[in-house]
């Protein structure tokens, strides 16, 4: 299967061109190329995994390209663990999506697999160059995809604005990458491809700490950009206006879990970087936080889970940064969680969509009562909210956990707990936001105005069940069941089998003491008791209605005021870009519109004028074109008489 | 012998017409007319350096190029008839359904 | 004497005395028989380009050092057949049946051997006398479609300020003459000049002269409504071909032959770069021919590739000047293809539209509109030659761009690359107006099918655009190893 490993991202570029242009005159508008072309790229992956599973291996193919840059792939066991994930949910996303967006035009699923190619070539990619350019195609196509209907305004402006926050994401991202290529040209002259990932890992230690502080922070931004992390988390719920389809790639399979991918594959260079790694921790803890605490008022279901995504991606990140403490398993512990949020996010969404499907209504108000109308829906979400909870046997809870108690190493190692206490806090708002919103839309009476919701055919709900199952069993099975840590230990090896670095050398560049930490088991009881004591309020409040729900959500609660405008997140935006613009306050909304619409607008719209202006120059008279060529040639002669 | 600077002193006259003809005709004809004096002004010149060097290319050059304007006058005379048949008239000022 | 001594001697001619051939092959033929002299003048251009590359890296000079047969002109010829050869392909429908196929490919032949031998001048005679024999074949050309007004018009503004350029041209290189006594560029570029007004007057008169060519502001008037109104075979024959031998004829000119004065031009092609592009990227903005739009983006591209003229006469590192005029010349190879494609593509367009009987204005930027769903593959290549002249990833715009402005980082011009950076960035409006046109806005005309021979040929010039742009790798190679001769 080796040699078939450049395939995992072409077939899906091959199912873009063949659906684009074919896609119209086939059957079903040609949605099941794209799931061939993924079907193929899933079975090279796990086929590639099996075969370097056992001897440990890593496939790495590089071909010249020009000057210093290569292509090349490097399938190592973090690349790939991610391209099983990411090809195996993006194909079962798509068998949905052949029966939710039918009649819908090809042109969605062409973007889909586009899009799935350009996860594919992040993960695969083995220089910086290759990995900024699918991490570009990525941003693309979330922006066609988010904006797919784009004759809705909502839909049009969500697209806009996603694309210009991950924008901010991306161009510290390209300065990050300018910066490494600048120190490996100056650092390590005789690199032959100095944007290699290997060539860099291989020369860390050459390259100054604070060097590398500064690009890994730059790095940390793209990857805040992308995986929604504080302050740049803004454009995530709004992405909610393309097809819930999307939402389900976006937040699964696709696109956010490239920022936390970012982290780990360079995770040697934030090792070596001094200080880089609290920041991560920290940043990580406080988007879980935040991102949770919205995530209790939110009445579109979609939008619950799209902050359900951030605040677990910041799980993902406060995993990265306990790496400050536990060294190299933190990356195993952050993509045992990644693929596990996959799976159960997927299934979340996906769960949604039959919802929405069914009802045509997004807001969990309108609903209730629908298990007992759509059975396979309710139950299998059910599976995946107890795993979003952290609920014990599901994969949810072996990820999660493991996430927590790094955490709690990190803060015992290092004598800051304020990670962990915040990362312990969200375990009991995520219980109970996904499980107000579980009990709003299935039990009790049915609130729905008009129409009998009926359950998903089996394509829709086929996909739901084989997710369910994977997000019962994924994480126990590959990571305590069989054999204790399995999963952490080969992907936290990563590292050394690729490039022979050190973790010990590496932190003590960085200044990070590297140490085992006992934990008592006492503490690790805590998590899974927050997690049912989350579970049991929201039953309270949303199923038995003791004390009754009315009662805490009034616009005259401070603290409910506080949630639903997400901490004043747009005044805030408005102020800030405000102070940068003019520095007076004039009035916030219209500022903002000038800061972020208004540049590119100014900026087009005086070049439109200056071009109207420049035109009338050519006025069509060939005897002013010939004054043109005498003036010309004039003036340069006593220009440069008068320069010389 | 006539210096050389005489003789550039009126190729450059002659050039200066030229220009100033392609600059203020309105007939098509008389912008034909200047560009023969302003190629003819660079023969001029050739000629003279020619003589001033005492180097028979650039004599060599002022033949090529009256064989090369007269060609070139064959295709603008060539475009003008057609402009005239178009228009019934050459004045170059009306023909500007090309611009901005 | 025998055809041994000949071929041995003036082997290297080859390439230019089978065009010739053909071409007036054609125009006997074209007497009796109309039909195949399309395909006739392709074989030509095929056999002549076979035979340029088979002579590829020679290093040969001809009647009296006059012409020079080197790698660096071997590369401009190539550029020019392949340009000629996507032209014909696309004319073998746009000129079916027309009476004066005969002329037309002739015309188009003697074009190419013009710009070929332009490509080996080495002396001021023979490079004036090839320049005029590709510009004047082009007049004719531009105004060939004699029974459109637009057509003639472009011809006309093309013939006058072309001749008055070349009466400019001609000025300066007498002035040359005048001060040195020879006309030999290999003479010539070993001379020492004494700096006075007139070598300051003849440097300016021939960058006047050549910016004609090269469509520079302020010399650049005739192009938008030149290309506008010819043909649009044709126009690309000249935004892609014709433009670079401008551009051949001022390297060899001016960076071979006048390097000597290269403080003095350095500033001229400092502020005439900088005009050229800013000018153009602007104008483009508010076009709404797509014809034009193209032409003002061509004058912005020749603003970028002047950069290069810029760079080497500002650093004196060989490294760098290798760079900037080994980017220079993979620029002008992937223009051919970007810029020719473009045209092509939307000639495709206003063909479709005259063959399907459509009164409208033919290249009007709501002709586009939902072209992806009548015309998909034209839709597609036109959207990836803007991408390519924008300068996204993965197309030959972006390597040439990189090239050419990492050569004027590494130069010590900056802010010249920020210019041009900034450039690009504005450049992308209005590309991606005519994308967001073609893929997102309802079809406003049935078309009925895309002609094959437009298709073939943009689809050539489309696999062009994008080997260049993903597997850039020989080709730099080749462009740095033949701007070895800038050194």
């Amino acid at each position: 299967m080796q040699e078939y490993a450049v395939l995992i991202p072409l077939l899906p570029i091959f199912g873009f061109i063949l659906t684009l242009f074919l896609g119209r005159k086939l059957p079903g508008q040609g949605s099941f190329i794209p799931v061939l072309a993924i079907a193929g790229s899933t079975i090279i992956s796990v086929g590639v995994l099996l075969e370097i599973y056992p001897s440990g291996e890593v496939i790495h193919q590089s071909w010249h390209w020009f000057s210093l840059i290569n292509i090349g792939i490097l399938v190592d066991p973090l690349a790939a663990v991610m391209l099983c994930m990411v090809s195996f949910v993006s194909l079962i996303i798509h068998i949905y999506s052949m029966e939710y967006m039918k009649g819908q035009g090809e042109r969605y699923y062409a973007e889909t697999s586009l899009f799935t190619a350009g996860m594919l070539g992040v993960v695969i990619a083995d220089n910086l160059f290759l990995f900024f350019l699918s991490w570009e195609l990525v941003g693309l196509c979330s922006y066609l995809l988010i904006g797919y209907w784009y004759r809705k305004p909502s839909a049009a402006s969500a697209a806009k604005k996603a694309f210009l926050v991950t924008r901010v994401g991306d161009v510290l991202l390209l300065a990050g990458i300018f910066i490494t290529y600048a120190n490996m040209i100056k650092f390590a002259p005789d690199s032959q491809y100095p944007l290699s990932l290997l060539e860099i890992f291989r020369h860390i230690t050459d390259i100054p700490p604070l060097q590398l502080t500064l690009i890994t922070l730059l790095f940390l931004g793209g990857a805040a950009g992308k995986s929604g992390q504080f302050p740049l988390h803004i454009w995530l719920p709004d992405a909610m206006e393309g097809p819930t389809t999307v939402s389900a790639l976006i937040h699964a399979a696709t696109m956010v879990t490239a920022g936390v991918y970012l982290v780990a594959r360079t995770f040697p260079m934030f090792l070596a970087a001094p200080y880089s790694l609290v920041v991560v921790a920290y940043l990580g803890a406080f988007t879980a936080l935040i991102a949770a605490t919205m995530g209790l008022v939110m009445n579109d279901i979609k939008r619950v889970l799209a902050y359900s995504t951030i605040s677990q991606l910041g799980y993902m990140m406060l995993a990265l940064g306990s790496g400050a403490i536990i060294g190299m398993a933190a990356v195993g512990i952050a993509m045992l969680h990644l693929i596990s949020h996959a799976f159960f996010k997927a299934l979340l969404f996906l769960c949604s969509g039959s919802v929405i499907h069914a009802t045509h209504t997004n807001d969990i108000r309108l609903m209730g009562g629908l298990l007992s109308k759509m059975k396979i829906t309710g139950y299998t979400m059910l599976i995946g909210s107890l795993a979003l909870a952290g609920i014990p046997i599901t994969s949810g809870y072996y990820s999660k956990d493991a996430i927590i108690e790094a955490a709690l190493e990190y803060g015992l190692g290092s004598g800051d707990l304020l990670p962990y206490l915040m990362g312990l806090f969200t375990v009991l708002l995520t219980a109970t936001y996904i499980f107000r919103a579980w009990f709003m839309a299935f039990v009790g009476k049915s609130r729905l105005p008009k129409g009998k919701p009926h359950e998903s055919p089996w394509l829709m709900t086929v996909p739901l069940i084989i997710l369910a199952f994977c997000s019962l069993v994924f994480a126990g099975a590959v990571n305590s069941w069989f054999g204790g840590k399995i999963f952490v230990e080969y992907v936290g090896r990563t590292f050394e089998r690729i490039a022979g670095t050190d973790p010990e050398v590496l932190s003590a560049m960085g200044g990070y003491h590297l140490m085992e930490v006992h934990v008592e088991h006492s503490f690790l009881i805590l998590p899974l008791a927050f997690a049912v004591v989350g579970v049991l309020i929201a039953a309270m409040v949303y199923w038995a209605k003791k004390p009754d729900p009315e009662s805490i959500v009034s616009p005259t609660n401070p603290i409910y005021r506080l949630l639903i405008t997400k901490y004043y997140e747009l005044p805030i935006i408005d102020f800030i870009s405000m102070r940068i613009t003019m520095g007076v306050a004039i009035l916030t909304k219209v500022v903002e519109r000038i800061f972020i619409d208004g540049s590119i607008w100014l900026i087009t719209q005086t070049g439109f004028l200056l071009g109207e202006i420049l035109r009338m120059a050519q006025s069509g008279i060939v005897r002013h074109y010939a004054t043109a060529v005498a003036l010309g040639t004039g003036l340069l002669i006593i220009g440069l008489w008068g320069w010389l | 012998m006539i210096p050389v600077m005489y003789v550039l002193a009126l190729a450059m006259t002659v050039f200066a017409i030229g220009v100033f003809g392609m600059v203020s005709a309105r007939s098509g004809i008389r912008m034909m007319m200047s560009i023969e004096l302003m190629l003819n002004s660079a023969n001029i010149n050739l000629v003279a350096f020619s003589n001033y060097h005492d180097d028979i290319s650039g004599q060599v050059f002022a033949l090529f190029s009256i064989a090369l304007a007269a060609a070139e006058a064959v295709v603008g005379f060539a475009i003008l008839l057609m402009i005239f048949r178009h228009k019934g008239a050459i004045n170059v000022d009306t023909i500007n359904i090309l611009r901005w | 004497m025998n055809i041994e001594w000949i071929l041995s001697n003036y082997g290297v001619l080859l390439p230019e005395a089978v065009l010739t051939l053909f071409a007036f092959a054609i125009i006997l033929i074209g007497l009796k028989y109309r039909s195949i002299l399309g395909y006739l003048a392709f074989v030509g251009g095929v056999v002549s380009l076979g035979l340029v590359i088979m002579n590829f890296s020679v290093n040969a000079t001809l009647l009296y050092n006059s012409l020079v047969f080197d790698p660096l002109s071997q590369f401009f010829k190539v550029v020019f057949l392949l340009v000629t050869l996507l032209t014909i392909i696309a004319s073998l429908r746009y000129y079916h049946g027309n009476a004066h196929q005969g002329e037309y490919y002739f015309l188009l032949l003697i074009a190419t051997v013009g710009m070929m031998f332009v490509a080996s001048a080495n002396d001021l005679v023979s490079l004036f006398v090839a320049f005029e024999l590709g510009s004047i074949a082009t007049y004719v050309l531009a105004a060939f479609d004699k029974e459109n007004p637009r057509s003639i018009e472009a011809g006309f503004k093309y013939f006058m300020i072309g001749a008055l350029s070349s009466a400019i041209l001609l000025l300066g290189m007498s002035l040359i003459y005048g001060i040195t006594g020879t006309t030999n560029f290999t003479a010539l570029s070993q001379m020492s000049f004494e700096m006075s007004g007139y070598t300051l007057a003849a440097l300016v008169l021939i960058i006047a002269g050549l910016g004609f060519k090269m469509a520079l502001v302020p010399f650049h008037m005739w192009a938008p409504d030149t290309y506008q109104g010819a043909p649009t075979v044709v126009s690309a024959m000249l935004a892609a071909g014709s433009k670079k031998m401008g551009f051949v004829a001022a390297f060899k000119l001016i960076v071979l032959a006048l390097i000597a004065l290269r403080t003095e031009w350095y500033m001229v092609f400092a502020v005439i770069a900088v005009i050229t592009m800013t000018y153009g990227n602007l104008v483009a903005l508010t076009q709404r021919s797509l014809k034009r739009m193209l032409a003002y983006s061509s004058i912005a591209q020749a603003g970028y590739i002047a950069m290069a003229l810029v760079v080497v006469s500002y650093t004196h590192v060989d490294s760098v000047v290798n760079l900037a005029m080994g980017g220079a010349l993979f620029y002008i190879l992937s223009h051919a293809f970007m810029k020719g494609g473009a045209f092509l593509a939307v000639g495709t367009v206003g063909y479709m539209l005259l063959r399907d009987k459509i009164k409208v204005d033919e290249d009007d930027i709501d002709n586009f509109s939902g072209l992806s769903k009548t015309a998909p593959i034209t839709a597609f290549s036109l959207t990836v030659f803007l991408f390519a002249l924008a300068g996204i990833p993965l197309t030959a715009g972006f390597v040439s761009k990189l090239l050419i402005f990492s050569a004027a980082i590494y130069g010590g011009l900056a802010w010249l690359a920020v210019i041009a950076i900034l450039n690009s960035a504005l450049s992308l409006f209005y590309y991606a107006r005519v994308v967001k046109v073609m893929y997102w806005d309802k079809p406003k005309f049935d078309l009925k099918g895309e002609p094959t021979a437009y298709v073939v040929a943009v689809l050539l010039a489309l696999l062009g655009t994008v080997l260049l742009g993903v597997y850039p790798g020989p080709f730099v190679d080749v462009a740095m190893k033949v701007a070895e001769v800038f050194l």
